[in-house]
């Protein structure tokens, strides 16, 4: 598992390309991009090697993310997750149900990239 | 012959005795053969030639004796000294009932105990003695235990050398008889000898005249009293006919009764206004009176006779005066009674009667306490303890008002002047009470008070501001919204007050739009900025209408003012929704016309009530008042138009000098008056009834009778006195002749109509007044019973009405003098419905029930009070509506907030990200970078929008949970928070402090990061900023103040106060404080802080800004709050 893969679960293909921009421009691998959680759970199956970090966005369409993140756990327990949301009153679930982080929108770009730097160290 | 057995038992002899006494009669009969043998020989002796014709001789001689004796009509009786009877004649048989030969076996005291042996010792020697007989009385007892009085003659014989006692006993009992009632009419003629005399004196010495004519009426006899009241002497007057002293003034058909009367033996009595001799008059009652003789004929007539001229005078002098004063006293349309020191009524007059029910027998000597004064008033006072306290001071009721119950039970409020009335020691005897019956005004005054409380009780729960001016523009009533959200008092707002609280910029425009609307007298809306309570200042939309009366004139103002300052805050924040914010705006709007309309019309309607109150005023009363109606502090909040008929002045000059009111008092009632007024001002729940003069206009004194009372709005707050004076001057004067003769009488209103009945509870006798016919709609004639009564009660009503009588029966019986009250409606017989209040009182006399009471009309009342309910079911309905309505339009627009900021959220993080990519990776020349920072800036500030609206909208919600939070800790976040961002870009002075403890959630932080992003903003070149924490005072509460400042440009005074206004600042900021500021004004108001700005340096707004937080000291366990 490389430290640097990294998997992006986002609704919005804007922010999903943002973040692929930008960490393909600091040199890490995209492992998936998924667009809502049901799509996460198959393309983390799918995966090989599993991403070592998942950025997910929280409020999707068809399955949120922290519960995506729960059947991914089940997978695969060494994948760490970072939660995004603009709603902070579920930082509590996603932390109890093994959230790494918890980030609440709107976050700046920097503050994420030092987060998932932190994280691969 | 009497046994021998018989005769021992008699004399009570032993059987020795027994013996002798045998031995003694042989002995006896020997010497008796022996006397006789004796004589025989002696006889022969004597005459020894005529021996046979001597014994036949003497032989017929004996028998003649014999026969003699034995027809004696008296008893003769034989003794011998030993009382033995030996002989006793026919006649002696007969009256003692005993045969012969009973009687020659007895001893004398058989028959006559008082012969006793001692006693017939004594006889015989008196009789031997005196040689003749004796004569004495005795009794004897016949066989038959008759007792009899007889006469004896007693005599004593010797006949040989044998002594005899001879009685002859006479029956006297019917001579004694007879005797005895000779004797008893000797007394009896004695006695009426003595009486005759004494009558005969009597009628001579009589006080009364008397005559005596005979059955002609020729005068046979005069008494002296009759000359010397006459002056015709005796001789004068026998023989004359009574008619001497004739006027001629009484009519002959009287004299002709008068002569009837007596000559059909019947006494007449009668006065007769006579003449004397010298030609006076004189007055006389006399009685006439035949007299008869045993057989019943008249034989003469006997008149006696007073002298009654003096009484007669008197009487006349006092029926003269008592005319006079019952004239005055029955007359008089007020309730006058008298009561002694005990309480019990010694007068009552008709008024009264009528008034309380109670007929004078009813009435006079009872306890007036228990009668028509009740124990305890309906307010509570105690009556009873007044009433004694007014028997020992009298004094200090010379009037007074209190409640007083009929005998029917109604209740009425009556006004009293009491007077003391004294004999000649000055000790109180009684107690003069003159009445008057001021229920009708006292309930009208009531109801009155309670029409005006449910109009402000609804005035003050609208949720809009409202006021009240009279047709110049003066507001004179604003409701409690007003005053809550202004912090102002009814003395600060009235007349032109309310132009403090607008905003300075606008006084003039809003005084002109004023002043035209008046002029014009068209309704105008209007926007202004007012401000409120905390100082800050809050847009509202003013709405002004008239309130025209019947001809048209405008009497009133009617506004509300709406604070629509959300609705332009909401605008702002959202634009794309501010085109339906204005449909709700309208909507709004159109609620609160309808809101005024409908409080136009309640206030029209109460005018309509409030008239008609005026008009039965003007009908129960012959004047009426002069109201006032004055504020707390005692100015003239009201003056009735009618106080220019009483005093000449009009109510304009009242406003205008307050101290005319003083001034116009009677210089001898100032003090009393001055007295009250202070009272008033010391006690707010007094209420007042005392009566003082004033000087008219014209120089005239008038009387004033002055009744107060407070008002008090529903919450307890007092609104200030309400007093009605009455021109009482009529009734003064009247009052004060009444008090001088004790006899004058005062004018009083009578109440309302009602109607009596009465029936006894089996329904048999029932009886209407022709007012109870009246109210109940019976068609006149129809006859009055249970049924006919029964028939006009609304059928929707008769369930309840016949239910409730018998529960009122089944009370009645268990207890005595039961009283009920019934409303119920009735159907007239013209078909009319109208509401009837019954009240009745259940009594059981002679062991029947029955049951009285007393009805009246009391459709106008249930009228009003359905109308009022119709009024707040409308508003509560309206009010329901509108509160959903806002409620899910509340719903909807979080939903969009909620959706919007979430994807512009999104949005600005897409812009920004590929910013600050393109920033970091590609080589860009300055201008290039410049060209990328801008949007990068606007995005960064777009972002902190979307924040803090997002914020906002939770704040305001209430979706963050309120705890404990330290200032001091949070303020360190954030200075480490800005200083990490910025670095040495600026400088943030901050000692950081923990301890200060309050109660607000974890927007605290953005309420200072707000402040502080906004002192870097408005910083001119490096921005210095200073941070200071302390505890303050202030009205009594404990705050952490905490003060931001920055070294800007500053606040100009006039926005100082609307800074904080996301709406108000628009384009007239210098610099757009943006949502920033109103967050935290939001902020602070849900931490029941206070937000400000001032100068950084007091006195110059160009040296920088000071944003200044308050915030309640959270009281924490062991003082952890700084001191």
């Amino acid at each position: 598992m490389r430290k640097d893969s990294i998997g992006i679960v986002e609704d919005e293909s804007q922010v999903a390309n943002l973040y692929k921009t930008a960490f393909t421009a600091r040199g890490m691998s995209i492992s998936f991009v998924a667009e809502d959680g049901l799509e996460a759970i198959k393309a983390f199956k799918d995966s090989d090697p599993k991403p070592y970090i998942v950025i997910m966005d929280h409020r999707m369409p068809v399955m949120t993310g922290v519960d995506a993140m729960k059947e991914m756990l089940k997978l695969n327990g060494r994948t760490k997750y970072i939660i995004v949301s603009a709603d902070s009153s579920i930082q509590k679930e996603a932390i109890e149900s093994g959230a790494t982080m918890f980030l609440e929108k709107p976050i700046q770009l920097k503050q994420l990239i030092s987060c998932i730097e932190n994280l691969s160290q | 012959m009497v046994p021998r057995s018989e005769f021992r038992k008699k004399s009570d002899s032993t059987p020795s005795e027994d013996a002798r006494e045998k031995d003694w009669l042989i002995a006896e009969l020997k010497d008796h053969i022996a006397v006789l043998e004796n004589e025989l020989r002696l006889k022969r002796e004597c005459a020894p030639f005529s021996e046979a014709a001597e014994r036949k001789r003497a032989e017929e001689a004996l028998k003649l004796t014999q026969f003699a004796l034995d027809n004696f009509r008296d008893s003769a009786i034989w003794l011998t000294m030993d009382g033995r009877i030996i002989y006793v004649n026919q006649a002696a048989c007969m009256s003692l009932g005993y045969s012969r030969e009973e009687l020659l076996s007895m001893h004398m005291w058989d028959i006559d105990p008082d012969y006793t042996m001692k006693r017939l010792r004594e006889l015989w020697k008196d009789a031997k003695q005196q040689g003749y007989t004796l004569k004495f009385e005795s009794k004897h007892v016949a066989r038959d235990g008759r007792v009899f009085t007889v006469e004896v003659t007693s005599s004593y014989t010797r006949y040989g050398d044998k002594e005899y006692l001879i009685t002859f006993d006479r029956d006297i009992t019917e001579r004694k008889k007879a005797e005895a009632e000779l004797i008893k009419k000797n007394d009896d003629l004695a006695a009426l000898n003595g009486k005759l005399r004494q009558l005969s004196q009597a009628v001579q010495q009589s006080a009364s005249v008397v005559v005596i004519t005979d059955t002609t009426g020729s005068i046979q006899y005069v008494n002296p009293k009759f000359t010397e009241l006459t002056g015709y002497s005796v001789e004068e007057a026998i023989g004359k006919n009574p008619r001497i002293l004739k006027t001629g003034e009484m009519p002959p058909e009287e004299y002709k009764r008068l002569w009837e009367t007596i000559t059909s033996g019947k006494d007449w009595r009668g006065v007769f206004h006579n003449k004397k001799k010298n030609g006076d008059l004189y007055w006389e009652s006399a009685i006439i009176s035949p007299v008869m003789d045993d057989s019943g004929k008249i034989t003469n007539f006997m008149a006696v006779k007073e002298d009654i001229t003096e009484r007669k005078l008197a009487e006349e002098a006092l029926r003269a005066s008592e005319e006079k004063y019952r004239e005055l006293v029955e007359n008089a349309n007020s309730i006058i009674l008298r009561f002694d020191v005990h309480g019990n009524l010694t007068f009552f007059n008709e008024y009264a009667e009528k008034l309380f029910g109670y007929s004078r027998n009813e009435a006079l000597g009872r306890d007036v306490v228990g009668m028509i004064v009740p124990v305890s008033e309906s307010t509570g006072r105690d009556l009873k303890a007044i009433m004694e306290d007014m028997k020992r001071h009298p004094e200090r009721y010379r009037s007074n008002v209190n409640e007083n119950v009929c005998k029917n039970g109604d209740r009425l409020w009556i006004a009293w002047t009491n007077k003391a009335i004294c004999d000649e020691h000055g000790n109180v005897v009684e107690i003069l009470s003159v009445g008057n019956d001021i229920t009708g005004r006292k309930r009208m005054e009531d109801a009155l008070r309670e029409s005006e409380e449910r109009f402000h009780a609804v005035a003050d729960n609208i949720p809009v501001l409202a006021w009240m001016a009279d047709a110049d523009g003066r507001i004179f009533w604003f409701n409690k919204q007003c005053y809550d959200y202004t912090g102002m008092t009814l003395e600060e707002l009235q007349g032109w007050g309310w132009e403090k609280v607008i905003h300075p910029d606008y006084v003039k425009s809003v005084t002109e739009v004023w002043q035209s609307m008046i002029k014009t007298r068209q309704p105008c809306d209007n926007i202004f900025p007012l401000r409120v309570k905390d100082g800050s200042y809050r847009w509202f939309l003013t709405r002004s209408r008239p309130i025209l009366n019947e001809d048209g004139t405008i009497t009133r103002w009617f506004g509300t003012q709406t604070d629509i300052t959300d609705r332009k805050n909401a605008e702002e924040a959202l634009q794309d929704k501010q085109e339906k914010l204005k449909v709700q705006a309208e909507e709004l709007h159109v609620y609160n016309e309808e809101l005024a309309r409908q409080i136009e019309e309640r206030w029209r309607a109460e005018e309509a009530l409030r008239e008609s109150e005026e008009k039965f005023r003007i009908l129960a009363d012959f004047t009426y008042d002069w109201v006032t109606w004055s504020s707390p502090a005692g100015n003239n909040v009201y003056v009735s138009p009618s106080c220019e008929r009483i005093t000449g002045h009009r109510a304009e000059e009242f406003y205008n000098d307050p101290g005319l009111r003083d001034r116009i008092v009677h210089s001898d009632d100032m003090k009393a008056f001055g007295q009250h007024m202070d009272s008033h001002l010391r006690n707010a729940s007094i209420c007042g009834n005392f009566d003082f003069r004033i000087i008219s206009t014209s120089g005239e004194t008038r009387w004033i009778n002055h009744v107060c009372q407070p008002v008090f709005r529903d919450n307890g707050e007092w609104l200030g006195r309400r007093a009605s004076n009455r021109d009482i001057t009529e009734r003064k004067l009247a009052e004060e002749a009444l008090l001088v003769s004790e006899e004058r009488l005062r004018r009083a209103s009578s109440a309302g109509r009602i109607g009596l009945f009465e029936r006894n509870e089996d329904r048999e006798r029932v009886y209407f007044s022709p007012e109870a016919y009246e109210l109940y709609g019976l068609e006149p004639g129809s006859p009055g019973t249970y049924e006919t009564w029964l028939s006009t009660v609304h059928p929707d009503d008769l369930e309840t009405v016949e239910r409730r009588l018998a529960e009122n029966r089944e009370n009645a019986c268990r207890k005595p003098g039961y009283t009920a009250q019934l409303e119920f409606r009735v159907v007239h017989y013209d078909g009319a419905v109208h509401w009837l209040e019954v009240q009745s009182t259940y009594a059981l006399e002679g062991g029947e029930l029955m049951v009285r009471g007393a009805v009246r009309d009391i459709t106008e009342r249930k009228r009003a009070e359905k109308e009022l309910e119709d009024y707040r079911k409308r508003l509560e309905d309206l009010v329901q509506e509108r509160t959903c309505k806002l409620d899910e339009e509340k719903r909807q627009v979080e939903m969009y907030v909620d959706l919007m900021s979430h994807d512009i959220s999104n949005m600005n993080q897409v812009g920004l990200g590929f910013l600050e990519l393109a920033l970091d990776m590609l080589d860009l020349d300055e201008a290039g970078r410049e060209m990328l920072l801008n949007p990068k800036s606007a995005f960064e500030k777009s972002s902190r929008l979307i924040d803090n609206v997002r914020k906002l909208q939770k704040a305001r919600s209430g979706e963050y949970e309120s705890k404990e939070m330290d200032i001091g800790q949070v303020l360190g976040k954030v200075q480490e928070h800005y200083t990490k961002q910025y670095g040495q870009g600026i400088t943030l002075n901050y000692l950081m402090n923990v301890g200060y403890v309050v109660k607000a959630n974890e927007l605290l932080y953005d309420l200072f990061s707000n402040l502080v992003a906004n002192a870097i903003k408005h910083s001119r070149g490096h921005p210095i900023i200073d941070i200071k924490v302390e505890q303050v005072s202030e009205n009594g509460r404990d705050y952490y103040k905490i003060a931001i400042d920055d070294r800007g440009p500053g606040v100009p005074d006039r926005l100082k106060s609307i800074i904080f206004d996301r709406k108000l600042t628009g384009d007239a900021c210098s610099k757009g404080s943006g949502i920033g500021l109103f967050l935290v004004k939001t902020l602070v108001d849900g931490y029941r802080g206070i937000v400000w700005v001032e100068d950084r340096i007091k006195g110059d707004c160009t040296k920088g800004a000071r944003f200044v937080v308050m915030l309640p000291v959270c009281e924490v366990e062991s003082g952890n709050a700084k001191r």
